[in-house]
């Protein structure tokens, strides 16, 4: 039987041969590759980091001048704190995915580097999990800043204790409806690829496929018993 | 065209084989081995600055090309292919591909259902590479490929022991 395996193998590494010398590469089409401005996967991963970093930053900002005007109006002050401290958040999250791409080398060794993009995918769903969550309780606050940023704080005045009550209850249900609906519809055929990464996502399959996916890469590199 | 980049585009047709070996085992679709093909020489020259003369270029260039393989095989949202990268890096038709028949189509078969990370060691032991070598472009110890390896051998036999002896 080894006899067989060896003969496959020399027959591949034979075969490889023959493919490598019938193998021609389009010289044109690797001399438009190596310019310095083409971007491969990293790249444009890493400039789209930096759009999500200069957008998170102009939030943190601009509520926190909102904050410091409305010192003295209780409701905008606190739903802006809450709203700016949200916005930090995400920027610390932002940065630490820059920060984990930036010590990725694609030379270095295979479980290494597959180790590290898993941790960054798993920072990125958990990310996105966390401001989907987060947005729902975040709504009351966000229309309590935007009415009052574009009507003024009278507007705010007006808005009834019970309705605020009502909003923070009805987000509370909606989190598990949401994770639950996101659970049944994941798998139906039907789903567009968009809809499905988006429930996904939500449900968190996505987020356990990476964990199973860093634990497996993990158990590549222990020593096999 | 600088001297760098003729250097580099040289080392990429004398390594062409590795690049075709890698794109083959981890995508089936024509489409995807094309993109990947460009995803791969694009990160080999971002990259070439790094590149350690001393050590091989293949060795070095399995490693790029096997880690931007596997994310990619990952990957499961595609991004759209830049105009400017219409053309196949790799002039490839699948008919020219020589005929693997018998034990190596069975050979086959059994890499392409392999995990990203065992099939990654395949590909690095067919083309010979040792099991030192092995061990440091994937990040783990020699033992341990040792080991691997011989499940690897171990799982093929008992395919080539469930079919009759089917090469020619």
């Amino acid at each position: 039987m080894d006899d067989r395996l060896d003969i496959a193998f020399a027959r591949w590494a034979q075969c490889n041969e023959e493919l490598g010398r019938m193998v021609v590469v389009d010289r044109a089409t690797l001399n438009a590759l190596t310019p310095n401005g083409a971007r491969g996967p990293l790249q444009r991963f890493a400039f789209g980091l930096w759009v999500e970093l200069v957008m998170a930053i102009v939030p943190v900002v601009w509520l926190g001048n909102f904050a410091a005007d409305s010192v003295h109006r209780p409701i905008e002050f606190v739903s802006a704190v809450v709203l700016d401290i949200l916005a930090i958040l995400v920027l610390v999250n932002v940065a630490l995915q820059l920060v984990t791409l930036a010590s990725i080398r694609y030379d270095a060794a295979i479980t290494e580097v597959q180790s590290k993009v898993e941790r960054l995918r798993i920072l990125r769903l958990r990310s996105a999990r966390g401001i989907f969550t987060l947005a729902v309780f975040a709504w009351l606050p966000l229309c309590i800043v935007g009415l009052s940023a574009l009507f003024g704080s009278d507007v705010v005045s007006m808005l009834d204790v019970r309705w605020m009550i009502a909003n923070v209850i009805t987000g509370l249900a909606f989190v598990p409806f949401a994770i639950w609906l996101c659970r049944v519809v994941e798998t139906r055929d039907r789903l567009s690829p968009i809809a499905r990464v988006v429930a996904r996502t939500i449900s968190g399959s996505s987020l356990n496929a990476a964990f199973a996916t860093l634990e497996r890469v993990e158990s590549f590199t222990r020593e096999a018993s | 065209m600088d001297e760098r980049q003729g250097r580099f585009e040289r080392l990429i047709e004398d390594h062409r084989g590795i690049l075709y070996t890698i794109c083959r085992s981890y995508c089936q679709d024509r489409n995807d081995r094309e993109d990947l093909a460009q995803e791969i020489v694009i990160q080999l020259w971002r990259s070439f600055d790094r590149y350690d003369e001393r050590f091989a270029f293949s060795t070095w260039m399995y490693r790029v090309a096997l880690n931007v393989a596997i994310s990619y095989h990952r990957k499961t949202r595609r991004h759209k292919r830049h105009v400017i990268f219409d053309d196949a890096v790799l002039e490839t038709a699948v008919e020219t591909e020589p005929a693997r028949a018998g034990d190596v189509a069975l050979l086959r078969a059994f890499i392409d259902e392999l995990d990203s990370l065992p099939k990654a060691l395949m590909l690095l032991y067919l083309d010979g590479y040792s099991h030192r070598e092995i061990a440091d472009t994937l990040g783990t110890s020699e033992s341990n490929v040792g080991t691997k390896i011989n499940r690897l051998k171990t799982a093929l036999r008992r395919r080539f022991e469930s079919t009759e002896n089917i090469d020619p």
